[in-house]
């Protein structure tokens, strides 16, 4: 038996499950779906299909440093009789924000960008009952730029990068952008940064059967002088191994 | 898993062993960096074998136990900034772990991601496009309506839509 807000929900189960819901409006689902027969039954029959997606990725080998690491960390845990209630992440964060300063980086935890803020605010809206097609109108801190094509490789190929506030992930869309003859063996579209003479990895680009795609460089642009798109390796590669096919320029 | 829930880390080495490489492969198809990869798959581990207790074996596969932690481990980092300024540390690319000669079990893993990497590609564009932007890239409905100039409820049936066929494909292949 659906609940009575159930036409408010009843596009969320897919969004939910993707982990897409933002964080009031995926308590409000919880709340709603243990009520409500239909959304329960679509969590349920999407489950499967969200469950494939982490294996469409291409398989890499871990370092072999990182098993050992792991199993320190179990074993100190079980010296220590461990928490099985504590929370793992704080570890994570003290890490990373040492390794900013080791590389002499400060952590530089922004504030995070107007359209992230906006979506937060949007989410109470939800929660509200406000229209959310009324509070979308665009972001003005978001800059977009279009990518230059070498279109003796790329015919038919464009791209745009979206870049929000520094700092924030940056999303490069495409289109018209030729698969790879086989994506998980032989080759794929490879992001790179471009700071003076570095060439720095940042995201693998996956192109869909009609030529779309979009990759998220999850530490920003700030300070890149371009993004390339080149075609590697499965996996990826250490550095370009040609010119590239697609450019964006950042000067 | 029976000897992983009683405490036994001998038992978990090789659940790590068995799901160790997935989970890397996830983390680094989300955060395209390899140290905050390595990084999230640790801790995501020592969250596993912290809350190894609540693993149902009726509720799904090992394996798909720990690719779920894995993956919201990793949209945490991601939403809270975590994956920033690691770009000297980088550098180093995945290629020499592409080991020339490839066990069996890497053998079915890619013969499994290209069967799941076409039905994905199967989808109508705006559809994968969605999906990815959302699993893949740590982003909220909202946010991708933003980037992609389309209205919340447009990104929200498209994910419904993309889902409900990549279901179907998928079903249909295991028939």
């Amino acid at each position: 038996m659906s609940a009575p807000d159930h036409d408010r929900y009843e596009d969320s189960a897919a969004a939910h499950l993707l982990d897409a819901l933002p964080e009031l409006e995926e308590q409000a689902f919880a709340r709603h779906v243990m009520g409500c027969a239909p959304c329960r039954d679509e969590v349920e029959r999407l489950r499967a299909a969200v469950e494939a997606l982490p294996r469409s990725v291409t398989p890499l080998r871990p370092p072999p440093d990182l098993r050992r690491s792991i199993m320190d960390a179990v074993a100190a845990d079980l010296s220590g009789a461990g928490d099985e209630t504590a929370p793992a992440r704080p570890a994570l964060v003290a890490r990373v924000r040492e390794r900013f300063r080791s590389a002499g980086v400060g952590p530089r935890l922004r504030p995070a960008a107007a359209w992230v803020s906006a979506a937060v605010l949007l989410a109470a809206g939800v929660v509200a009952g406000l229209a959310t097609d009324e509070l979308l109108g665009g972001e003005p801190d978001d800059r977009r730029v279009a990518a230059t094509v070498d279109e003796s490789r790329l015919v038919e190929g464009s791209g745009t990068l979206l870049v929000p506030e520094a700092d924030d992930p940056a999303v490069l869309s495409v289109n018209g952008v030729p698969t790879l003859p086989d994506a998980n063996t032989n080759g794929i579209y490879q992001v790179w940064l471009v700071r003076g003479d570095e060439r720095i990895p940042a995201a693998l680009l996956s192109v869909g059967a009609d030529g779309s795609g979009a990759a998220t460089i999850p530490q920003g642009v700030d300070d890149a002088d371009a993004v390339w798109v080149t075609r590697e390796r499965a996996g990826g590669s250490r550095a370009p191994t040609e010119r590239p096919v697609m450019s964006v320029s950042l000067d | 898993m029976q000897l992983v829930q009683d405490g036994d880390p001998r038992a978990f080495e090789v659940v790590y062993d068995r799901h160790g490489g997935p989970a890397f492969s996830l983390a680094y198809r989300m955060v395209g960096n390899r140290v905050v990869a390595e990084d999230i798959t640790q801790e995501a581990f020592l969250s596993i074998w912290r809350s190894r207790s609540r693993y149902q074996r009726e509720r799904g596969s090992v394996r798909t136990w720990v690719l779920g932690i894995v993956h919201h481990r990793t949209i945490d980092a991601l939403r809270r900034n975590l994956v920033h300024d690691r770009r000297r540390t980088s550098a180093e690319g995945l290629e020499e772990r592409e080991a020339a000669e490839r066990t069996e079990v890497e053998v079915v893993r890619r013969d499994e991601a290209r069967t799941v990497r076409s039905a994905l590609d199967g989808l109508p564009g705006e559809q994968c496009r969605v999906i990815e932007l959302a699993y893949f890239g740590g982003f909220t409905h909202m946010q991708i309506a933003s980037m992609l100039d389309m209205p919340v409820g447009t990104v929200k049936g498209r994910m419904r839509l993309g889902l409900e066929k990549l279901r179907r494909t998928m079903a249909g292949e295991a028939a």
